[in-house]
């Protein structure tokens, strides 16, 4: 089936009689990538799915006043990510959890996952994942899972390109030696 | 070009990382994303409807709250006036009974009943239990009967007391005779017996006194 363009979508979302196909021509285009980007970040499908539904509603809600300064897909990520730390944040709120603890709870939700059907050593990685700070792990997935280009991050975060850089680098790293470490095994 | 040199730069810095194939390791339920579609514009109704009914049905009408304690005040007040008397408030015409009622006697035979399940069932373990004799009736008795035992014992412990400083005194008197000289005490006794037998004895009444006590052969053999 061939892509609907995103400026397409816009003009028939613009009509009233063609906005709700519009509309589902937008959930079957960006489902998916938005699913997953919301999954590796708090692990849990249920919580995933909680959250996409979550951020399609916005999307319906908002996109009659979306100006096109930016693009389709890179708005629906920003919100995206910002219901995801939301969550992650309000985990730690309502527990009183402090963040470290937090990454503990998804590192034993992933292991207890029926939904995770990765080998050891991708289970390591995503544990590797787990001990990234927030803001880090979410620039790692989106610059080596989704290839996003720094830019694109950079308008979805709203960080600049060089602190991504580094902020990529130093994951990269981190990755790397708990990888390396023969004492951590699952 | 550039993108591939921006997605590669970092491999040099993480062979291992670089060595691993980029796989999904997460999975989901079957059919997910097919059903995901309808699941998404489930919710945007749900929310729709809660945006346009924002009660959760029921209504009332204006000010209802506000009068509504002056109206009930209102026909208690109807209630009380008239009596039997036509009521709009038809709850306060009505006549003052719950409706219900009871067999014959039912209150009398009630007392009983509860009697004969409560108390007469732990009669005989009443019987059963030992009689406790309360030795003090009362407390006051029982204070007054310490204080007359208090003052019998201090009674007689000063007789006890007394008496052993009388045998102590005599004690004591007696070591001190011993202590004095013999001489000392016949001088003392005739001195003050001359003294007592010269102001008070004639000489015929030691005329008679030696005639009745002493007989001729002690006389002859004191001289």
């Amino acid at each position: 089936m061939k892509q609907v363009e995103d400026e397409e979508i816009l003009a028939m979302f613009s009509v009233e009689n063609t906005r709700n196909e519009a509309f589902n021509l937008l959930i079957k285009k960006y489902q998916e990538k938005i699913y997953w980007h919301v999954r590796r970040l708090v692990i849990d499908h249920d919580d995933a799915d909680d959250l996409v539904q979550e951020v399609f509603i916005k999307v319906w809600k908002n996109l009659s006043k979306f100006r096109s300064d930016s693009k389709l897909y890179t708005w629906i990520y920003r919100i995206a990510t910002n219901e995801s730390i939301t969550f992650l944040n309000k985990k730690k709120q309502q527990n009183n959890t402090p963040l470290e603890e937090v990454s503990e709870e998804l590192s034993e939700s992933l292991i207890a996952s029926s939904y995770f059907n990765g080998d050891k050593i991708q289970m390591k990685l995503q544990q590797a994942l787990l001990t990234l700070p927030e803001k880090q792990r979410l620039i790692f997935n989106m610059k080596y899972y989704d290839d996003l280009k720094y830019e694109e991050i950079s308008s979805i975060l709203g960080t600049s390109v060089g602190a991504l850089k580094a902020s990529f680098h130093i994951a990269v790293k981190k990755i790397e030696v708990f990888m390396l470490n023969d004492d951590i095994t699952f | 070009m550039k993108t591939d040199v921006e997605n590669n730069e970092w491999k040099a810095e993480a062979p291992y990382l670089a060595s691993l194939q980029k796989e999904n390791p997460f999975n989901v339920p079957e059919q997910y994303f097919n059903l995901l579609p309808d699941s998404i514009n489930n919710s945007i109704y749900y929310e729709q409807l809660k945006e346009a009914i924002p009660m959760p049905g029921f209504s009332v009408p204006d000010q209802y709250f506000s009068s509504l304690e002056q109206r009930i005040a209102a026909g208690i007040k109807n209630a009380d006036d008239d009596e039997g008397a036509e009521d709009e408030n038809l709850i306060y015409s009505l006549p003052k009974s719950d409706g219900y009622t009871t067999p014959d006697l039912y209150f009398d035979r009630l007392h009983a009943k509860i009697l004969e399940k409560t108390v007469a069932q732990d009669a005989p373990a009443a019987k059963q239990s030992s009689k406790i004799i309360r030795l003090w009736h009362s407390g006051l008795l029982k204070y007054a009967s310490a204080a007359c035992f208090v003052l019998v014992s201090t009674f007689g412990l000063y007789i006890n007391y007394s008496h052993q400083e009388a045998t102590r005194a005599d004690i004591a008197s007696e070591q001190l005779l011993y202590d004095i000289d013999e001489q000392d005490i016949i001088d003392n006794i005739q001195g003050n017996n001359t003294d007592v037998q010269q102001n008070d004895i004639t000489k015929t009444d030691l005329e008679t006194y030696i005639l009745n006590n002493y007989s001729q052969s002690d006389l002859s053999s004191e001289q």
